[in-house]
């Protein structure tokens, strides 16, 4: 349960370093000990407690104490423990007989006195420590408080070099994400990782205190095997007691400044400055609790203000009532419009603080503020802003949001109605109104036919100069459907107009891109895409248009054989992504992060980053392509790892998104080859793989229809390999060729041919395919009777298995079948694979040493291996039904 | 990993402090920097370089 996995003590994660520098300090010749200093919650106890655990281990005596306010304010209170009952003594007898004592204690092994929070150690406490150091009774192992003042005597140590001190930082961003994927023992969502480590800032006691909240209200919750943050990320009121505390003691007119900052930060200096006086910020800066910094904006600096801690900000806003928090948003509304706006997104931001203070919106500020909205993914947000700017009187291109806003809240009904009572006014607007219908008719209502018609009546009585954008959609629409040729032509001649608006002119490059990549031509795919990255150099801050074009170089690459380069490329942009918060394209580049791990082989990788792409494209898509393909992608890597179930489920949606069947029904036809193999079918999964062949046939998909011929050939029916061959001589790049070629070896029973194969496909990064290569070269040189030769290709099948997460294979299943193992053999390979020495087996199964060892002779024999080990490996391949 | 993407991933005060001093900055002005004793320099440099070096170690993760 997740609250058990958050009460339990977290691991210590990224903390390998300052323990070995810990250990080197402890060591070093003269050193009296080490000082151990860092903000509140950023670990100290923490690396404490881990080295006393090993010094104890190395077999020093340890004494160990923790310094309090109250103690200190009695000499020698926080270190009583440690002390000898001496009532009557003088301060001065204390020290001399606690070091004789403890020197005692020590005899002639090694000591450490330890102290937590020193910073807190009165005065003749510090002095025994001093004492214990200087004469080398004991060595000093503490924590103190970054900034805090420490004790004389211990100033003193540290100045003559005599204690070693680390300063402790946070976490990284990387350190965070791997403790938080070991506390809460499994894969987390991208987003979740970003958000818990940016509010948290490395701070482990932060991370645990927002992980305790999460798991306490539900919001962090496994769903699907992937743990997510759904909603706020801290709720109103949680128990951020270390943050209320520091807080606490800001009088009224701070507070009320980092109030607003919270509502709305980074604000503008200025801006500030209309909400406190200066000298009330400067208190702010100089107690930590906000920071200043400047950017140069149009060749202008700026300065700019934020609180010094995300975690600031969900403190402050958790403690406003609603009427002062309705109060805040007022004023800030009032500074804001009052100084001059220089940001695009300063009118959008104005627009959300007035909205949200529920004072009139500025038309044209509430319209560019929806658009901001949309371009993110915050529909809701969005929807509110843009029925705001209609009612202020934003007029037809307000209409046009709010529909978009209902599409992305997938209610396409409603988008429809607004788009119908819309009166555009000139060719510009009645291109905006055909556009946004379409694509409601395509993506939200499925009605892809239609939409076309809509783009069709609109192209035929619009200018030429307003028509590029609708042209664009329609050939993006026409590949969807399958006419790769239409798509093709339609883009090309757009490109070849004069003048072309950059978006339409991108889009186009996009959409020519795909069609080349998926007709087999993916080199001229990457070289016509490149042209289009290209244009937007200058604009990193496009990146949803920039993702068209990345999208299609993705699959380019794939289809060229470039597959860790793909992969890459997917684990980049979605990086960028999560940044972004552009979260509707993240779910489909998740997705396209786990397609990558499944092509090289990596199926449990592949399985959590498709389940969270998956969720994603969901929570902001009814269906259509990103959806049949994530989905789709999960019911194979599902099946793959023998989990029926999910691989079912995951079908049966990627069949309900389709929208356009003749390009989405044959991946789903692909896909259900997998599950039924799965599923144990002999003849029905290559079946099922030719039919997606046939589809993709149909409308020219080359590239696909290469790569289910393939699978066809994978689940056992070589029908498709002369048609494989005749597309490898016409499609570009090194992997449908590769295809053929291995297709081509398997029929012909060649065997250094299927090696060179599998290091083919090594070499472009399918390494499920590699091995799967080399067990048939294995198998060939086995029935020619060569055993000798099939010993390599048998031994890099099982490095190449090793790597692929213990994926399933039907080729590699087919073969250990071949082989069959009889019953015994199998129960003792089994048995033994798991560490069983033979005299064991012997002993569970009644037979003879001798018998068992006969038995697992004849495995290794069977299977080409030659040790528990690679035995271990090879099983795991073999699904539990060839048992 | 290239050297500049492991920079990247560190801890920003560890970024820093290496950054400086490869910039022949002494330890008494990265201390100032940082607003740490001048003390906790050298142990915070060996930290910062052994936390880089482990980054530099790992292989090209390619998307997970």
């Amino acid at each position: 349960m997740p609250s058990t996995a958050s009460r339990s003590p977290w691991p210590l994660v990224g903390r390998h370093e300052e323990l070995a520098l810990l250990a080197r300090e402890l060591e070093r010749p003269a050193s009296c000990g080490v000082i151990i200093a860092g903000a509140h919650g950023v670990g100290k106890t923490r690396l404490r407690g881990e080295a006393l655990a090993r010094l104890r281990r190395d077999g020093w005596l340890i004494r160990e104490v923790t310094a309090t306010e109250a103690a200190a304010t009695i000499p020698f209170g926080p270190l009583a423990p440690l002390l000898p009952e001496a009532l009557s003594m003088s301060p001065l007898d204390v020290l001399r007989h606690s070091v004789r004592e403890l020197r005692h204690e020590r005899g002639n092994g090694r000591l450490v006195v330890s102290v937590d929070d020193a910073h807190l150690l009165d005065a003749a406490s510090s002095a025994l420590l001093h004492q214990l150091a200087s004469t080398q009774t004991a060595s000093l192992l503490l924590t103190a408080r970054s900034g805090e003042a420490l004790p004389d005597p211990i100033v003193g140590l540290r100045k003559e070099g005599a204690i070693g001190w680390i300063e402790l930082q946070p976490l990284s961003r990387t350190e965070v994400e791997a403790l938080l994927g070991q506390a809460l023992d499994g894969h987390l969502d991208a987003g979740t990782r970003y958000e818990l480590s940016r509010l948290s800032q490395g701070n482990v006691l932060f991370l645990h205190e927002l992980v305790e909240i999460g798991l306490g209200s539900g919001a962090l919750a496994e769903r699907d095997g992937v743990w997510r943050w759904e909603g706020e990320p801290v709720a109103a009121g949680g128990p951020l007691e270390a943050i209320q505390q520091r807080l606490r003691p800001l009088s009224a007119a701070q507070r009320g400044a980092a109030e607003a900052l919270a509502l709305s930060e980074p604000l503008p200096l200025d801006v500030l400055e209309r909400l406190a006086a200066p000298a009330v910020i400067r208190e702010l800066e100089a107690a930590g609790v906000i920071t200043t910094s400047t950017v140069t904006e149009r060749y202008r600096r700026r300065w700019q203000v934020r609180l010094a801690h995300p975690l600031y900000a969900e403190a402050l806003r958790g403690g406003l009532t609603p009427l002062r928090r309705r109060e805040l948003l007022g004023r800030l509304g009032d500074a804001l419009e009052a100084t001059p706006l220089r940001r695009g997104d300063d009118s959008s931001r104005l627009a959300m603080i007035r909205l949200e203070a529920g004072q009139p919106v500025h038309a044209e500020s509430a319209l560019a503020a929806a658009r901001w909205m949309l371009g993110s993914g915050r529909f809701d947000t969005a929807a509110a802003l843009a029925r705001a700017a209609v009612d202020s009187g934003a007029g037809f291109p307000a209409e046009i949001a709010l529909s978009r806003a209902m599409t992305g809240l997938r209610r396409p009904e409603e988008a429809q109605a607004v788009l119908e009572a819309a009166r555009p006014v000139g060719a510009a607007q009645a291109a905006d109104l055909a556009l946004a219908s379409a694509q409601n008719l395509h993506h939200g209502l499925g009605r892809a036919d239609r939409a076309l018609e809509v783009l069709s009546e609109a192209l035929d009585r619009l200018p030429e100069d307003a028509a590029s954008e609708l042209i664009v959609t329609r050939a993006l629409f026409e590949l969807s459907a399958g006419r790769l040729g239409t798509a093709e032509s339609l883009s090309t001649a757009v490109l070849e107009r004069a003048a072309l608006p950059l978006a339409a002119q991108i889009g186009a490059i996009g959409v020519r891109g795909l069609a080349l990549a998926f007709s087999g031509r993916p080199l001229q795919a990457v070289t016509a895409l490149d042209t289009g990255v290209e244009l937007l150099r200058d604009s990193p801050e496009l990146l949803a248009t920039r993702s068209t074009l990345l999208t299609g170089r993705w699959m380019a690459l794939c289809f060229a054989g470039r597959i860790p380069e793909a992969a890459r490329l997917a684990a980049e942009v979605h990086d960028r992504l999560v940044e972004s918060s552009l979260e509707p394209l993240r779910g489909y580049w998740t997705g396209l992060v786990g397609w990558a791990a499944l092509l090289s082989g990596r199926s449990r990788t592949a399985r959590s980053w498709l389940e969270e792409g998956g969720s994603i494209c969901h929570r902001y898509m009814a269906g259509g392509g990103h959806v049949v393909t994530v989905e789709g992608l999960l019911a194979q890597a599902a099946s793959l790892r023998g989990d029926l179930r999910r691989a079912e489920t995951a079908l049966a949606a990627a069949r309900a998104a389709v929208v356009a069947p003749p390009t989405e029904v044959p991946w789903v036809d692909l896909c259900e080859a997998w599950v039924l193999w799965a599923q144990g079918e002999a003849a029905r999964p290559a079946q099922a793989a030719l039919r997606a062949a046939a589809g993709w046939r149909e409308v020219g998909f080359s590239s696909l229809e290469a790569w289910a011929l393939h699978d066809a050939a994978r689940l056992g029916d070589l029908v498709g390999a002369h048609r494989l061959v005749l597309l490898a001589d016409c499609c570009e790049g090194d992997l449908i060729p590769a295809l053929a070629a291995h297709v081509r070896a398997l029929a012909a029973a060649d065997g250094p041919g299927l090696e060179r194969i599998s290091l083919d496909f090594e070499r472009m990064g399918l390494t499920l395919l590699a091995a799967e290569a080399a067990t048939e070269a294995a198998e060939v040189h086995q029935k020619a009777g060569m055993p000798n030769r099939a010993r390599v290709p048998m031994l890099r099948s099982a490095a190449l298995t090793a790597d692929c997460e213990q994926s399933g294979s039907p080729v590699i299943a087919r073969v250990a079948t071949r082989r069959a193992l009889t019953h015994r053999e199998f129960q003792v390979a089994q048995m033994a694979s798991g560490g069983a020495s033979s005299a064991d087996l012997a002993a569970r199964l009644g037979l003879s040493v001798r018998t068992v060892e006969n038995h697992l002779q004849q495995a290794y024999s069977k299977l080409g291996v030659s040790s528990r080990a690679q035995l271990a490996v090879v099983l795991a391949t073999v699904p539990a039904r060839v048992e | 990993m290239n050297r500049e993407l492991a920079l990247s991933e560190l801890t920003p005060a560890y970024a820093v402090a290496l950054r400086l001093r490869d910039q022949g900055v002494d330890h008494a002005a990265i201390a100032a920097r940082l607003d740490l004793p001048v003390e906790a320099v050298p142990n915070l440099l060996e930290l910062a370089q052994a936390k880089l070096d482990t980054l530099l170690a790992l292989p090209v993760v390619e998307s997970d």
